[in-house]
């Protein structure tokens, strides 16, 4: 008699769990799961076991994410690599914006600009997101002249502000000034290797666009809004990266580029200027955190690779 | 090849199985020590139908709902017999030279 109440409990709560799939996914499979759960299921089980559970959350992720497909390692890092070149460009779009901003209100509120080197930060941010839009649609060949043009113009006003004792145009002037300094030439970096290996292109490429605003609240920039999340937010951005890396192998080198680009930024103020402050500890646990994304990388792409 | 996926490909040897058959004998063939959990199950048949090395061999609908019968291709058959082989001959190695050193103490030993 209590049968049937016991087995409708368990169905509704694996139902409930496989909607960790993709809908499309579901219309196909979840049928077929449900049996296979209800028949491996002990007499008189009310509730999914934990261990069901975690593999049906962690499957549905990767189905949702297209981590699921079969890859080399190879192709695991190329992709990876895509990704590092996306969240650098998200990156650096939501740094550059919040400058964007203040030269066009400034424009708008007195008919003309403070200086011309200040249009270097709307024009960076455009040709940012050009390229962000360039390697989510995998057009290549042209991503990285288009962000080595974006580089050239971030540091058009850079130059144009005349610090003391600072000879224009060289790496002195540009890398302690900037703690974004390095996002754009490491998206260059990347974006060649990316040329000579091609990663392939996702279902829905448009949806990268979503990195922006996430970028903007997640990741150190010049918003005041944001300002107060930080360093909170960029540390548990990298934490959940490097949680993620169980779902898709891919995220764990994109994080690890984006703490290398601020790794970078804080070994060249040291370099030029000697301690600072906490910085010595703060580039301790960056080459830390990096070499843990980057072992942690390593064994997932190798366990996802395998059959 | 991942243990897992090597027994779910054994599994199919003696022909077509639905999910729960294959998680059943998964579980026997490999002395208990293999439990798959259904979410598992599916995304190694998933990746293992994507490299085509099973396909769909039947459906049918029991209680409502579909059941579908995987078996083995033929790339699948010839997967698997050069994993068993690979592993074959590296147990060979190890088992080998126990037996020949066993041997060589024994032919040592004072009679």
């Amino acid at each position: 008699m209590t049968r049937e109440p016991t087995e409708h409990a368990l169905q509704r709560g694996y139902r409930r769990l496989l909607l960790a799939y993709p809908a499309e996914y579901r219309r196909a499979r979840a049928d077929e799961i449900l049996g296979t759960l209800l028949d491996a299921a002990a007499p008189g089980q009310r509730r999914p076991t934990i261990r069901e559970a975690t593999a049906l959350g962690l499957g549905g992720l990767r189905v949702r994410v297209g981590a699921h497909r079969p890859r080399t390692v190879g192709e695991v890092w190329r992709e990876g690599c895509r990704f590092a070149v996306l969240f650098l460009l998200a990156h650096a779009i939501a740094a550059t914006g919040a400058h964007t901003g203040r030269v066009l209100s400034d424009l708008a509120a007195r008919g003309r600009l403070w200086a011309l080197s200040d249009l270097g930060h709307p024009l960076a941010a455009a040709l940012a997101l050009a390229a962000l839009l360039l390697v989510a649609y995998g057009r290549y060949t042209w991503a990285p002249p288009v962000i080595g043009v974006a580089t050239a113009v971030w540091l058009w006003p850079l130059n144009s502000t005349g610090l003391p004792g600072r000879t224009p145009f060289s790496l002195a002037y540009w890398v302690p000034y900037d703690p974004q300094f390095w996002l754009l030439p490491l998206a260059a970096v990347l974006a060649l290797a990316l040329l000579r290996r091609r990663a392939p292109v996702g279902r829905r490429p448009w949806t990268w666009l979503a990195a922006v605003p996430a970028a903007v609240l997640l990741l150190p920039n010049p918003f005041d809004a944001t300002l107060d999340n930080q360093p909170w937010a960029f540390l548990a951005t990298i934490g959940a990266c490097l949680l993620w890396t169980v779902v898709d192998a891919r995220v764990g080198l994109a994080a690890a580029a984006l703490l290398l680009a601020y790794a970078l930024f804080v070994a060249g103020v040291l370099a030029l200027w000697g301690p600072q402050g906490d910085f010595p500890v703060f580039l301790a646990v960056a080459v830390l955190v990096l070499t843990v994304l980057l072992s942690v990388t390593t064994v997932r792409s190798r366990r996802q690779a395998r059959l | 090849m991942r243990e897992p996926t090597y027994f779910a490909l054994a599994a199919l040897l003696d022909g077509p199985r639905h999910g729960y058959a294959i998680i059943k004998a998964v579980e026997e063939l490999s002395g208990g020590r293999v439990r798959l959990a259904a979410g598992t199950l599916y995304a190694a048949l998933d990746r293992l139908a994507a490299e085509a090395l099973i396909e769909v061999a039947d459906e049918e609908v029991v209680n409502g709902r579909a059941r579908r019968y995987y078996r083995l291709t033929g790339h699948g058959r010839s997967a698997l017999r050069a994993e068993a082989a690979r592993m074959a001959e590296a147990a060979r190695i190890v088992t080998e030279r126990g037996r020949r050193r066993a041997t060589r103490r024994a032919g040592v030993q004072p009679a």
